[in-house]
């Protein structure tokens, strides 16, 4: 019949401009006439006048029209959302779970991404972060090699005024927690940084009052926004005095702007430099400095030129001992990252954690959209026959594909407010339970927006295409026809997602059982000393007197059962010391953590002796009391029997020895820092005016402690009216040494919750799919005779094969990133069988429970719901 | 579009004729061919379209579709058929006609 149609050519033009509605009469009769034609004139007269006929028709009056179709699309989509409002109306479990979990995971998602992006962005808020470096130390003594985040006070400047490329340097020191007073008012609590000129100058902290001249000269200081309201309330704080430590009187002279909470450079204030003496020792790693090279200069180039400046000042640094310096440098944005430093004030942040956070987001969200697909996709199997019917009496695809849009806008109008108020929610969670904090600038961060407009784009467009594909008109046909249970490969993906799912929550549940695990192993390992009924009250006074009375009229107190002092406490900063250790090839030097303390503190924290025995309680304080070593001392010094071996120090600079004495006991080994390190060599001397206990241990009966506190606040007010009275229990201090960890636990925690819940939307997901797709199959069975029960577990056995899959693949992956943590610790358990069954059974029960509920609804179908269409 | 008056083009008068006699089918290809076969003039399909829309715009005519064959390869027809008003135009239209011509002396149609 080909032969006998007009030109498909000029049948195109016609319909090209022809109005719809108009087009099929005229069209039809374009097609009789040319038939007519054909039979009495022939072809190329029929072809010809039919050309002619379709030039004629192309008049102002048939041609298409927009403005009445104008309204009629507006219609359009008022009924389409109306029509998508009634079916999340019949279909609300479904329509509640979808966008649930689409804003859980979005947000989830999005609240990782931002984390990473703070990250990621760590100091960049200084405008020329590029160009600034911190100069670091890495001092070689006696064949050890310790990298320090201090350097010399001088540095700086010597190299600034050495080298032509840097432009700039700025130095400060830390303080840990001074105290000031306003009026009557003590705060101890703000980190405070002693801070020259040039430091404002350098880095990109904005004023809101003051000038960056503020640090140029002494008795100065600078506060942030937040200090300045917490001294000074509403009232203007410029030009307003705050007295410091030993009564100094400091001038507010500037106001900055809060910094950023992803900045390595934590303070609250700044004093100026010239407040203090300053002895401008090189022999000293006390301060730290930073360079601003210039804009175009090769960072290598300045490197070499600063290796070979420090050879200027090399001996004047390490004059006294026999080692060697070399100054490195390290870009400000590189700190977060990079290893930790002794003496370091950067919290750092392991890069391959952030890189597996990544991997974690883009899982999450990709999770997300298939369960949201997929129930989508189930709601649309149901009314696939309808829909196929409505295509073929002529519903458009153009129509129809609006309708989705709409409510798939709908949705998303839904699911946005609710992503932006788990996000919120988030961040305060984040901040308060987890000591997490998301500077907020990194909201507004362009790879954040992107991202978050990335995932939306995707949720839409992958919507959009599942569901095109849906309508194409060879898919309704077929679906018309019966024949569509499976549809090979979409489904194939889907499984193997939700089996991806399940093997997370299957490692997610193994890894916190062994946290928990680790966490137990803990509290009860034994540490080597007793840390239960202990308060340690922190003395600020250096006066020796002082601190003796302070302790013979505690020991009188009602409840108290030992009080003891010393110079350590769990989390300061250490300090190693050099000391000259007998050797069988004479006094070596050594640098060695020490500890001065009272005769007491054995018996007060219960630390036994492996030989020897402690400082004698009768002795007076004198310096023959000779030293106590621990165990690990004596190892590391190859000392079998560490009793009467010889001990000269500490050395100070000139290389004196404080004291010279005999070991007279070595001590089991106690750790004092965390099971994340090995013990370390100690050795510990008795107390005396030089060296005082800042740190003063009570050892109390568990009923009186409360009384007993306010009694010794009594006392200590007594003796220093001035201090703040600063205690803690040691094992509570104990605990927070650990505050990392149990970052990560609750993390963890967290991560536990998500992935199971998105588990089970996983598993709700698909196997409401599959029950729709298998309804069929199902009635037949019930109608051939098969009980519910037997369904039931037909349905199931789907998802036991998913639950296989993923034990294969999360056993392998709990076992290797379990090992990774656990090599933190220097201690840790043992993994058993249990922790791999555990999670297994988990993952079985939240398949029972989620699978079950679309099992037990396919078992109990009526087969004639189900087959009557047929 | 408003009728200016009530006057009736010459094409309007013999398609609005077509579609009184017309016993069958009345649509474009029927119209077209009467009055090919009454007049002997070849009027454009088109033509034939508008001036159909146009008398049943100014209320002579009413529609419908129906009618789908083969040889239009499935596509309906639009079917037109005299209204009330239709035809009393008609009538009035050749009445008018039939009186200015009664008196020209010397014709020899005869009139009855």
């Amino acid at each position: 019949m080909k032969e006998n149609s007009p030109p498909k050519w000029i049948d195109w033009f016609l319909s090209w401009y022809c109005n719809p509605s108009l087009l099929e009469e005229i069209q039809g009769d374009l097609y009789e006439l040319y038939a007519e034609r054909l039979e009495k004139e022939g072809r190329w007269s029929a072809d010809l006048k039919y050309l002619w006929d379709t030039l004629r028709c192309f008049r102002w009056s048939n041609i298409k029209r927009k403005s009445p179709l104008l309204n009629n699309r507006q219609g359009l989509w008022r009924l389409s959302f109306t029509l998508a409002l009634r079916h999340a109306q019949k279909n609300k479990t479904g329509f509640l779970i979808k966008t649930l979990g689409l804003s859980i995971c979005l947000s989830f998602a999005l609240l990782l991404t931002a984390f990473v992006v703070n990250e990621l962005t760590f100091d960049h808020f200084h405008v020329n972060h590029k160009q600034i470096y911190r100069v670091s130390s890495r001092v070689t003594f006696e064949n050890q090699v310790t990298h320090y985040a201090v350097t010399p006070f001088p540095i700086g400047a010597a190299l600034k005024d050495a080298i032509p490329e840097i432009e700039n340097y700025f130095r400060f020191t830390y303080e840990e927690k001074p105290i000031y007073y306003l009026g009557d008012k003590i705060f101890y609590d703000e980190a405070t940084f002693i801070a020259d000129s040039n430091f404002l100058k350098v880095l990109s902290y904005r004023l809101l009052a003051g000038n960056d001249q503020a640090l140029s000269e002494p008795d100065k200081i600078v506060l942030t926004e937040s200090l300045a309201r917490k001294f000074f309330g509403n009232n203007n704080a410029l030009g307003q005095v705050v007295e410091y430590g030993e009564g100094f009187e400091l001038e507010v002279a500037a106001i900055i702007e809060d910094p950023p909470a992803n900045s390595h450079l934590r303070f609250d204030a700044l004093i100026s430099w010239d407040t203090f003496d300053h002895y401008d020792e090189w022999a000293n790693l006390n301060a730290y400095n930073y360079l601003l090279v210039g804009p175009e200069v090769s960072v290598t180039q300045v490197k070499d030129k600063v290796s070979a400046e420090v050879g200027n000042f090399h001996d004047l640094i390490v004059r006294e001992y026999n080692g060697t310096f070399e100054a490195m440098l390290e870009n400000i944005a590189e700190i977060h990252f990079s290893q930790n430093l002794e003496e370091d004030i950067a919290e750092k942040r392991n890069k391959r954690s952030v890189l597996l956070l990544i991997a974690a987001i883009v899982l999450l969200f990709i999770t997300g959209l298939i369960n949201y697909l997929n129930l989508t996709l189930t709601e649309l199997t149901g009314s696939i026959k309808k829909m196929s019917i409505l295509g073929v009496f002529g519903g458009l695809a153009k129509d129809h594909r609006k309708m989705l849009t709409s409510e798939t806008a709908m949705i998303l109008s839904i699911v946005l407010p609710l992503v932006a108020w788990f996000g919120y929610y988030g961040l305060w969670f984040a901040e308060t339970h987890m000591s997490t904090y998301i500077d907020r600038s990194v909201l507004m961060n362009p790879i954040l927006v992107s991202t978050g407009i990335g995932f939306l784009l995707l949720v839409f467009a992958s919507n959009h295409l599942n569901l095109w594909m849906l309508s194409g008109p060879g898919y309704l046909i077929r679906a018309l026809k019966g024949r569509f249970n499976t549809m090979g490969k979409g489904i194939s993906l889907r499984k193997v997602l939700v089996a991806g799912q399940m093997s997370f929550s299957i490692i997610m549940i193994a890894l916190i059982i062994i946290i928990v695990d680790q966490f137990n192993f803990i509290e009860n390992a034994d540490k080597g000393f007793d840390n239960k009924d202990i308060m340690v009250v922190k003395l600020r006074s250096p006066n020796p007197a002082g601190m003796e009375s302070f302790s013979q009229a505690i020991r009188q107190m009602d409840g108290v059962v030992q009080v003891a002092g010393s110079s350590y406490f769990p989390g300061i900063i250490e300090t190693k010391y050099v000391f000259q250790i007998e050797t069988e090839s004479g006094m070596k030097q050594q640098l060695i953590s020490m500890m001065n303390c009272s005769v007491e503190y054995f018996k007060t924290l219960n630390i036994q002796f492996d030989q020897g025995h402690g400082f004698y309680e009768n002795r007076v304080l004198g310096h023959e009391d000779g030293f106590i070593i621990n165990e690990a001392a004596a190892k590391a010094f190859g000392w079998e029997k560490g009793v009467g071996k010889i001990i000269n120090g500490p050395l100070s600079g000139q290389n004196e020895a404080y004291q010279s004495g005999k070991v007279i006991g070595v001590v089991k080994d106690f750790n004092f820092a965390t099971l994340h390190e090995t013990i370390e060599p100690m050795i510990i001397f008795l107390s005396d005016d030089n060296w005082t206990n800042p740190f003063i241990y009570i050892k109390t009966s568990p009923i009186h402690q409360a009384d007993l506190i306010t009694w010794v606040e009594k006392e200590f007010k007594t003796l220093w009216p001035q201090y703040p009275f600063e205690w803690e229990y040691l094992d509570t201090k104990y605990l927070s040494l650990y505050k990392k960890d149990y970052e990560l636990k609750s993390i963890f925690e967290v991560g536990l919750v998500i992935s199971i819940l998105i588990s089970c939307l996983g598993i709700f997901s698909i196997s409401a799919l599959l029950g729709t797709l298998r309804s069929k199959e199902m009635g037949i069975r019930k109608v051939v005779g098969a009980a519910p029960s037997q369904l039931f577990f037909l349905h199931l056995k789907n998802f036991l094969q998913f639950l296989m899959m993923a034990m294969l693949v999360a056993y392998p992956l709990v076992w290797y990133l379990s090992d990774q943590w656990l090599q933190n610790f220097a201690y840790h358990v043992v993994l058993n069988g249990w922790n791999y069954i555990m999670p297994g059974i988990f993952a079985l029960l939240i398949i029972l429970i989620t699978a079950g509920y679309q099992g037990i609804k396919s078992a109990m179908i009526n087969p004639i719901d189900i087959l009557e269409h047929e | 579009m408003n009728t200016k008056g009530v006057y009736l083009g010459e094409l309007e008068e013999l398609v609005l004729l077509s579609v009184a006699t017309l016993s069958e089918d009345v649509y474009g290809v029927t119209v077209k061919r009467y009055i090919f076969q009454e007049t002997g003039r070849s009027v454009n399909i088109s033509a034939i379209h508008e001036v159909l829309k146009r008398l049943q715009r100014k209320g002579y005519l009413t529609s419908r579709i129906g009618g789908a064959t083969k040889t239009r390869g499935g596509r309906r027809k639009r079917l037109f058929e005299l209204t009330a008003a239709g035809r009393n135009k008609l009538e009035q239209v050749i009445t008018m006609k039939m009186q200015m011509y009664k008196q020209v002396p010397n014709i020899s149609i005869k009139l009855t």
